[in-house]
């Protein structure tokens, strides 16, 4: 075949010469909702590092004469039950919620690809056990198990990272195993290691880089989920304790006030806004984690 | 054997041998999962920062070192950790997981009386789940790329990224507080009703629950069927169907749904945790008497003994939902038993 054959086999708009990074990249810039998430993403991000200077409230300092205002011009989330503005609250919880997702989602990936390299290069018992453990790791519900561990390790944003990435590596792991199970078998795998490649070489300049869009696409989802179960564990009362606010703590102050207040009426704001923010971004989240699968995915062909 | 078996061709005689054999192996299979989880659960105790004596009575100002130490002697915390781990699993395996620090009795007691509970919601959620999930997923893959089809997407999305916990209040605020259509948790009411108005009370008290659970699963599992369906939509012995002239309808619910219908099983299977795990949550939302809330009130005055039982018999439950529905696999693919599949 000669080189003008091949360019033509090239689909459209994908010139030759480029990296799987840079070719990806470009797929993943027509991904319609992939570049919604991104906006929405970063919309929540400059939210929550500067929402709060954007109004002229602080998130700690009652106000006695403004218990349970819905939301209006001057208070656009309206106020908690000691007169603070649930707007700064919300966005200074959003700081601590990122954090946690974004570290918690990380550091459960790191620990996944680890023991999934290790798994997948071990002596065959080795990597069946390791195995094993993974499948009773999966087996248990998470929620449960996230509860009994907070209530053990206690609450705290360093704890809930801990505990999210002690008992979230799993998928992780199996996905970096079978990736480089599969890739071992490849043939240029095996000519690099005729040709005395030392392991090193082969795991830092083959598996690594075949295997990183699986990685970065897992912990992409990764922080949605890190960020629903901080909330989760947070709404229980186990994450993060007050005064620290994050969206789950939030939701669980306002927990009290669900049924009606003592100055009648039902709070619904106190509800609504945080479990809302935790909805967008997740939103956000998945909407990157899906264009970031289909670019990476070479056999994804986008139209137009 | 008795009669029947002489009448049955020897194929699927051979092939119920077969499918004990299978149900038996992957019975077996469950035990070293359960072991490793009651190691795992050991040493979560045991990694456990602090004192556990701390933790069940460190709230006692009363107490001296000296009665700390009976007590570490009473609870057998002097000796060493491997000794402990086999004298605790010999006590949970005949079903003795200590005594409840906020009840004041058996744990095995409290538990047993939630136990039907999860089980009656997890059940309801999963066949309510497949029956709304299936012909959602079907549509869209029958009709890709629809209004109906978008209108899925964008649900599932919603579904994904819903806290589900988040869901279960809304649902209350809107329903309960609100339009007061639906009560806000529990699961029976306070008057004493009896007959058709207790079937009543039961099922306005289910709906909310089940319906968020439903929902959470739902968004779940669609994309799963709506995928499998456009495979097999696609594969040969289809189109084989289609082209001895078989009615449209009998090629989609014979040929096309059914064997779409095999992956769905096993999605349903790793699902498991996913559900028992939802369920927890929203029985803690909705003040729904099963483990979930127990496991939750457990945590919350720290009965270390209680929680450990809940988060062991959740455990289980989860394990023995996968089997049922690995053995349901194997029933309806044949390829498995034979050993062809995993």
């Amino acid at each position: 075949m000669k080189q003008d054959d091949l360019a033509e086999l090239q689909p459209k708009g994908e010139r030759e010469g480029y990296s799987l990074w840079r070719l990806s990249m470009q797929r993943f810039r027509r991904h319609k909702l992939a570049l919604v998430g991104l906006v929405l993403m970063a919309a929540i991000t400059f939210l929550a590092i500067s929402g709060p200077g954007l109004r002229p409230f602080r998130s700690d300092k009652p106000d006695y004469k403004k218990l349970f205002k819905p939301p209006d011009w001057a208070h656009w989330f309206g106020t908690d039950e000691l007169g603070r503005d649930l707007f700064v609250r919300v966005m200074e919880g959003g700081r601590v919620s990122l954090l946690v997702g974004v570290a918690g989602a990380s550091s459960s990936a790191f620990l996944g690809v680890l023991i999934g390299s290790v798994s997948a290069l071990a002596p065959a018992k080795v990597d069946s056990l390791i195995m094993r453990f993974t499948d009773v790791m999966m087996a248990i519900p998470t929620i449960p198990l996230l509860m009994i561990a907070a209530l053990f390790f206690g609450g705290g944003i360093l704890n809930i990272v801990l505990i999210l990435a002690l008992f979230g590596w799993m998928g992780t792991a199996r996905l970096v195993r079978g990736n480089i199970l599969s890739l071992r078998e490849m043939d240029y795998i095996q000519v690099a290691q005729m040709m005395g490649a030392s392991p090193w070489r082969v795991i830092w300049h083959h598996f690594i880089p075949n295997t990183m869009s699986t990685i970065v696409v897992s912990t992409t989802f990764r922080v949605a989920g890190a960020i629903i179960y901080e909330s989760s564990l947070s709404y229980l009362g186990l994450g993060i304790q007050p005064p620290t606010p994050s969206w789950g703590n939030l939701l669980q102050r306002s927990m009290s006030y669900m049924f009606g207040t003592a100055f009648g009426g039902v709070p619904w704001w106190l509800v609504f806004f945080p479990g809302l923010f935790i909805l967008l971004t997740a939103l956000a989240v998945n909407f990157i984690g899906d264009g970031l699968r289909d670019a990476f995915d070479p056999k994804m062909v986008l139209r137009g | 054997m008795g009669k029947p078996a002489t009448e049955l061709p020897e194929r699927v005689r051979k092939g119920k041998g077969m499918l004990r054999s299978y149900v038996t192996r992957r019975l077996l299979e469950i035990i070293p999962v359960l072991m490793l989880l009651t190691v795992l659960l050991f040493t979560l105790i045991e990694l456990a920062p602090g004192d556990p004596l701390l933790l069940m009575f460190g709230n006692n100002p009363n107490a001296t070192p000296e009665e700390m130490a009976t007590l570490s002697k009473y609870y057998g915390l002097d000796q060493p950790v491997p000794v402990r781990y086999v004298k605790w699993l010999s006590k949970v395996l005949r079903g003795d997981f200590g005594s409840s620090r906020a009840y004041h009795m058996p744990v095995m007691s409290i538990v047993k009386q939630k136990i039907p509970q999860t089980v009656l919601l997890t059940t309801l959620a999963l066949i309510l789940s497949i029956l709304v999930a299936l012909p959602i997923g079907v549509y869209s893959a029958l009709k890709p790329y629809s209004i109906g089809d978008y209108v899925q997407t964008f649900l599932v999305y919603l579904g994904r990224s819903m806290p589900g916990f988040w869901f279960g209040l809304m649902t209350i605020i809107i329903f309960a507080v609100k339009l007061r259509w639906l009560p806000a948790g529990g699961m029976t009411g306070m008057e004493d009703v009896r007959g058709w108005g207790a079937f009543v009370d039961g099922l306005k008290h289910l709906t909310l629950p089940l319906a968020v659970l439903t929902f959470l699963q739902v968004t779940g599992w669609v994309r799963y069927i709506r995928s499998s369906m456009l495979d097999t939509i696609n594969a040969d012995y289809v189109r084989t169907a289609r082209a001895k002239g078989l009615k449209e309808r009998t090629v989609i619910y014979k040929h096309a749904l059914r064997n779409a219908l095999i992956p769905v099983i096993t999605l349903v299977a790793l699902d498991m945790p996913g559900l028992l795990g939802g369920t927890v949550i929203v029985e803690t939302v909705f003040s729904w008497p099963g483990m979930g809330r127990l496991l939750y009130d457990a945590i919350m005055n720290k009965d270390v003994n209680l929680a450990m039982a809940c988060l062991l018999l959740l455990g289980l439950l989860t394990v023995s939902g996968s089997l049922l529905a690995d053995i349901a696999y194997a029933v309806v693919d044949p390829r498995v038993r034979y050993g062809q599949g995993k």
